[in-house]
């Protein structure tokens, strides 16, 4: 999945507990990307123009990936 | 130069304990502050608080001023907060890192002109003033500032 326009490119994603998801900045900003939750935990630090980020779901759960520069960027992925 | 004799070798272990003797010597004689990088800036500008105090002002009068309000639309505020604060921590001479990205970067696609540039350092003008910094202290940490234009003003 990418980030474009100040945007994930989906808003939701279902995915296998194990499955390993690539957030790629497509933008023409600097992104970020980061999960906090009580039972997982992802930070990407800052991703520049260009440059991905991969992150390994091990945990079941339903989590909300954002990104620390820019608010209303939000993905709900639920790992099964 | 190696040497390969015994002499050779008392001869090379001597030159390195009077070059270690002589750098021994010359941190003692140092005076404490040229130790350490010149923080009068970082000083003059209130240290962290007064940064905290300076920068916490400047983002609210901009992202309450209709001509640069748009560029912070959608950003986290709180995060570039703690990153300025940061940056003119360390560019003052203060103990602080800068953690960010470089301007460049941070900047990118922002489309940053002159104009909302000169904007911000205005409000930066504005914000030291509120807060009591001297004159001397605003034009020292402006100059530092300066060169940074280029990266930021993209168009």
């Amino acid at each position: 999945m990418t980030q474009r326009g100040r945007e994930f490119s989906i808003s939701r994603l279902e995915v296998a507990k194990g499955t390993i998801v690539r957030i790629l900045n497509d933008d023409e900003f600097l992104h970020h990307a980061y999960i906090k939750s009580p039972n997982f935990k992802f930070d990407s630090g800052e991703i520049e123009q260009g440059q991905h980020t991969d992150v390994e779901l091990t945990t079941a759960g339903t989590f909300a990936v954002r990104c620390a520069i820019h608010l209303r960027m939000n993905l709900e992925i639920v790992v099964k | 130069m190696k040497y390969s004799s015994p002499v050779g070798v008392f001869l090379e272990r001597c030159q390195f304990f009077a070059l270690a003797l002589v750098t021994a010597a010359l941190i003692t004689l140092m005076p404490i502050g040229s130790l350490h990088a010149d923080d009068s800036l970082y000083r003059a500008l209130g240290e962290k608080q007064g940064l905290t105090k300076i920068v916490h002002r400047l983002l609210k009068l901009s992202v309450a001023d209709p001509r640069i309000k748009h560029t912070f639309a959608d950003l986290n505020i709180a995060r570039i907060e703690t990153r300025i604060v940061q940056q003119f921590c360390e560019l003052s001479g203060g103990p602080c890192k800068y953690k960010g990205k470089d301007m460049h970067k941070s900047h990118k696609g922002h489309k940053i002109n002159t104009m909302e540039f000169n904007a911000l350092v205005e409000l930066l003008q504005d914000a030291m003033d509120a807060e009591g910094v001297s004159n001397r202290a605003q034009n020292k940490l402006l100059a530092l500032l300066a060169p940074m234009k280029r990266d930021i003003v993209t168009r």
